[in-house]
């Protein structure tokens, strides 16, 4: 159970589980901070505080995704993930409060945006997909009215374009008989035939951007496959941008092109998806690579992570991983950690791991 | 989620508190209305006909001198007493096969829901003046039927908590285990149940209280010159241009009495609670990765 | 529709401490009435753990309540120990389950844990309807119970809501374990659990098995997690046992096209898989490639349930095929288990190629999917 790579000095070591992929080759230099000026959606700084300002439970949060990007946000439930791409989406719950940070979409910003600026973006600019489809859609109405009662409403189109559109948006998302599925109300259609219903009202607008939170966690196994498919397939044919929610690193590392990893409302580590999984550098990105399932299908020791995340919002100097890592040392503990960039545009807030990454530049030149 | 159940929640409406207080004047009035009443019920007065609420009389005279204060007072405990003596017999009849139908079968539920519904298409006060005139006219007897009549609602809503809480997955559990009927409904299934029963006991008083003073109105049951809140209410009627302020009297205790035991039904049902845990909202899977106890209340609203 | 009777998985001599035979299941009534179970063969040793895989509708929860006695097969028997526990009613099947042989976990511990008890009486309701009434005999079991999961007694006061998510599941399984079971089902245990908590339970579940010799059955949707802990796996699809056999060998060489998309399906870090799911599964422009009488019978209810998804399914998959042998102690339910892989090997090869062409051509080649 313990994490015996941070042991080791050289940190800059491939994944065990990836050993036998063809190492990359070389180290580039040390990339620029991440910001970018092309960022579709960027936040910077975010500070969420909860319960009317009791306690901050997203700290300091900056990311950034560009258009066409698929960026992965993964952590457990507490560490904020869901909280910040609801502060994006501007749907906080009661007593949740923008602290301090900046979010900005197409270079609007969006924390004093007016809610017709939000009728303005949703949809037309972000969509979102959640857990539940069935729990979004009216039971008594047809699926098919839903999605052309978007169209009317938000692009005014007629009843017959609507309509038209409507089965042309089914068609795009996989649906199979999309005229016979127009009509069917939402009891009659399976989870995942729902979830590509509630993707088609998402995109309906043609938005820039799709929030995807814990989109296909509740999916069987097959369909979560066809619906991380018809993802991708957006973004090839439009250049849909998707913020992507998941616990799951597994599911994460299969679909984003990068990932950030969060622990107790903070960000450890992000950084290129297939750099993250070759060369996680923070201890807690290794224990979840440990735990998830990593498409091994073999007999193994089955792993854990021990100890619990600190309480939403518990002021920890320092780290706030520390009392969980086998590596933490007294600097771990003495101030605010911040994140450094090691890479290309990977960046990892541990003190160990910067080390250690400094000491494997340096025995490399 | 702190679910709040039991007595000491309730008390914390004001609408509660209130209620509480008249219910508990009123029964102390059943207990002892007889001796606390200030003067004889029955003397008769005939120098001090109709005379308004004053110095002697707090709440005035009738049309036979009598006090109306002391009669109120002394007629709470027959009316009372045989509102829960109707309320007894619902009780009984209707809440036990309530919860048995449940756990009986196709058939008898059947049976037992048709019996419920020809019972609940009778009407009260016939059967009430057939009782007496079988049975001699007596308020005891006159409210046998009533509560035979109070039984199909104990028997309906019982019946619906009760299947309620029969289809829960931990008697499941405890019927894997080799849990009998009896097991499930004394372990799991009573003690969810006794809040509804309370509930509408309470209702059922009230709807009783009314029946009772209804019956007396018209005289069912009665046996004069004994004093009972309807009968009072009768003979303020019939004498109502000598005395126009007189019906309010029993009338506002009658309606009074009726409402607190409402509003404390109302507020016990309220203040219940969620029955079960799984009845919050939220995301379906709900991942926690702590071994140890976590502060779901807060998590929830964060993740 | 009987299936013919499938080659023994267990040798004579291993008498199977529970065996499943031709089950049939229908649930509703009336017009309503669905075959959720057909024909399905199952057998279980003393010490296996048996991962039993299915998606939504494949029956696996309707198997797991059957097999428990909450519903009653059409057709078929259950054999637990020897006796035919379907067949029993009432007081019979009351003390069978007294015994506490056999137990069921329930996948949601919010649902099948009352909120109303401690984890005391809780843990201990099967002790006490075993009929024991000494009251420190009773506790004695249920800390003892608590222990092999890992829990202290410091819970016992405690309702299902003042502990975790992670600790309601194994109190959920302190309880099975209080009667001192010989085989527990486990109705998808770890569903609602993160990564890590899900692994420590399974991790527990083998433990289990090692030191009280239990047999398990874990039912999942999820083949990564059975994988690390399984010895055998049995693939369900739509009613009917599509796969069984020994997890490694399952894996390294899947007989069923079924089995192979589900593996394909699994998200994975690396990404390495040979198949993927879209080449294992027909799509709607290859279907219109059909001739109609071909697909009309793939369709029919008569058809390998498998067949109107299958991406290899032929004139022969207009039956559906019985559950026969392929390997030892492995069995497959498909009539072309030995040449679909060499098929879809074949067609990847081409599609890649085909691919590369478009690719130059900037056009995706996907299709639609139901």
């Amino acid at each position: 159970m313990t994490i015996d790579n941070l042991k080791s000095p050289d940190l800059a070591a491939p994944h065990p589980a990836t050993a036998d992929r063809p190492a990359t080759a070389g180290r580039p230099a040390t990339a620029p901070s991440a910001a970018s000026t092309t960022d579709l959606l960027r936040l910077d700084d975010l500070h969420i505080s909860v319960h009317h300002g009791a306690a901050t439970a997203v700290r300091g949060i900056s990311l950034g995704v560009r258009p066409g990007e698929i960026v992965g946000l993964v952590g457990e439930s507490g560490s904020g993930k869901t909280l910040t791409c609801r502060a994006a989406l501007g749907v906080l719950p009661d007593g949740c409060i923008i602290d301090r940070g900046s979010i900005t979409f197409a270079g609007r910003d969006l924390t004093t945006l007016s809610r017709r600026g939000w009728e303005d973006v949703h949809g037309s600019h972000m969509g979102a997909v959640f857990q539940d489809p069935a729990s979004y859609l009216n039971p008594s109405i047809t699926v098919g009215h839903q999605l052309a009662e978007v169209l009317r409403v938000k692009l005014g189109l007629s009843r017959r374009a609507a309509r038209q559109r409507s089965v042309e948006l089914f068609t795009a998302v996989g649906l199979h008989q999309p005229e016979h599925v127009f009509h069917q109300i939402p009891a009659e259609l399976s989870g995942g035939m729902l979830q590509r219903v509630m993707i088609a009202i998402a995109i309906s607008c043609d938005p820039e951007l799709l929030v995807a939170d814990e989109a296909t966690t509740a999916l069987d196994v097959t369909i979560q496959a066809e619906v991380i498919e018809l993802l991708r397939r957006l973004r090839a044919e439009r250049g849909l941008a998707v913020l992507f929610v998941s616990h799951d690193l597994a599911v994460v590392a299969e679909l984003c092109d990068r990932v950030v990893v969060f622990y107790a409302g903070e960000v450890v580590e992000s950084g290129p998806a297939a750099e993250i999984i070759e060369r996680p550098r923070h201890p807690y990105t290794q224990a979840l690579l440990r735990v998830a399932s990593v498409g091994d299908f073999r007999r193994r020791e089955l792993e854990v992570i021990s100890g619990q995340p600190p309480q939403v919002g518990e002021d920890i100097t320092g780290c706030r991983f520390a009392a969980r890592c086998p590596a933490a040392a007294d600097a771990c503990r003495s101030g605010p950690i911040a994140p450094v960039t090691v890479d290309a545009q990977h960046e990892v807030r541990c003190v160990r791991a910067q080390e250690a990454w400094a000491a494997g530049e340096l025995a490399a030149r | 989620m702190k679910r709040l159940i039991g007595p000491q929640s309730v008390l914390r409406l004001p609408s509660a508190r209130i209620a509480i207080v008249v219910l508990l004047g009123i029964a102390v009035l059943t207990a002892f209305g007889s001796t606390l009443a200030p003067q004889n019920p029955l003397t008769i007065n005939a120098n001090a006909l109709f005379q308004g609420p004053g110095a002697h009389h707090l709440l005035g005279t009738d049309y036979l001198g009598r006090d109306v204060l002391s009669r109120l007072m002394a007629g709470t405990r027959l009316s009372v007493l045989t509102a829960l003596e109707a309320v007894g017999i619902g009780l009984v009849l209707g809440t036990g096969p309530g919860i048995a139908t449940v756990f009986l079968g196709r058939w008898f539920d059947f049976a037992a829901n048709r019996v419920t519904d020809a019972l609940m298409t009778l009407p009260y006060i016939f059967f009430a003046v057939a009782v007496t005139a079988a049975l001699g006219n007596g308020l005891v007897q006159a409210m046998v039927p009533v509560g035979i009549l109070l039984a199909p609602f104990f028997f309906r809503i019982t019946r619906a908590a009760t299947l309620e809480h029969a289809r829960a997955q931990y008697v499941e559990a405890a019927e894997l285990m080799g849990a009998s009927k009896l097991h499930v409904v004394r372990v799991h299934v009573l003690r969810k149940v006794l809040p509804t029963i309370a509930v509408t006991t309470a209702s059922m008083t009230a709807a009783a209280l009314l029946a009772v003073s209804f019956l007396t109105f018209l005289g069912i049951g009665v046996q004069p010159p004994a004093p009972t809140w309807g009968g009072v209410l009768s003979s303020d009627l019939d004498y109502l241009a000598q005395a126009p302020w007189a019906p309010f009297i029993p009338g506002a205790l009658i309606a009074v009495t009726v409402g607190a035991l409402n509003a404390l039904a109302d507020a016990f049902r309220d203040r219940r609670g969620a029955g079960t845990l799984a009845a919050q909202p939220g995301p379906i899977i709900r991942t926690h990765s702590t071994l140890e106890p976590a502060d779901d209340d807060r998590q929830s609203q964060v993740a | 529709m009987t299936a013919p009777a499938p080659a023994p998985l267990i040798s004579p001599q291993d008498a199977p401490l529970l065996a499943v035979e031709s089950l049939d299941v229908i649930l509703g009534r009336g017009w309503r009435a669905t075959q959720v179970l057909s024909g399905v063969d199952l057998a279980i040793g003393p010490g296996e753990i048996v991962g039993l895989v299915g998606e939504t509708g494949s029956g696996k929860t309707t198997l797991a309540r059957t097999v428990a006695g909450l519903v009653s097969p059409a057709g078929g028997r259950v054999v637990f120990e020897g006796t035919t526990i379907s067949a029993l009613r009432r007081g019979a099947r009351r003390a069978e389950r007294r015994r506490g042989h056999l137990q069921l976990v329930f996948q949601d511990p919010l649902r099948s844990l009352d909120p109303d008890m401690t984890v005391a009486g809780i843990v201990g309701e099967g002790v006490r309807l075993q009929g024991e009434t000494d009251g420190s005999e009773i506790r004695r079991r249920v800390v003892a119970a608590l222990g092999q999961v890992g829990l202290d007694d410091s819970l016992l006061p405690r309702t299902p809501a003042q502990i975790s998510g992670g600790q309601r599941q194994r109190v959920a399984i302190a309880r099975a374990l209080a009667t001192e079971p010989r085989l527990l089902i486990c109705d998808e245990p770890v569903s609602a659990l993160d990564a890590s908590n899900r692994n420590y339970i399974l991790r527990l579940l083998d433990q289990l098995r090692t030191s009280l010799g239990l047999s398990i059955v874990i039912i999942s949707h999820d083949l990564s997690s059975l994988a690390g802990i399984a010895d055998r796996i049995v693939v369900l699809y739509r009613g009917r046992i599509v796969e069984d056999g020994p997890v490694d060998q399952v894996f390294a060489a899947p007989r069923h096209p079924y089995t192979a998309l589900l593996m394909a399906s699994a998200p994975s870090v690396r990404h390495d898989r040979e198949l993927s799911p879209q080449q294992l599964t027909r799509t709607v422009a290859e279907a219109v490639a059909l001739p109609e009488d071909l697909l009309a019978g793939l369709g029919g209810p008569d058809a390998c349930v498998f067949a109107p998804r299958c991406a290899f399914a032929a004139a022969p998959c207009a039956t559906q095929p019985p559950l026969v042998p392929a390997g030892e102690r492995r069995s497959v339910a498909c009539h072309r288990h030995d040449e679909w892989m060499t098929l879809a090997r074949e067609r990847a090869a081409a599609r890649t190629s085909d691919r590369n062409g478009d690719r130059s051509r900037g056009r995706t080649t996907e299709g639609q999917l139901a």
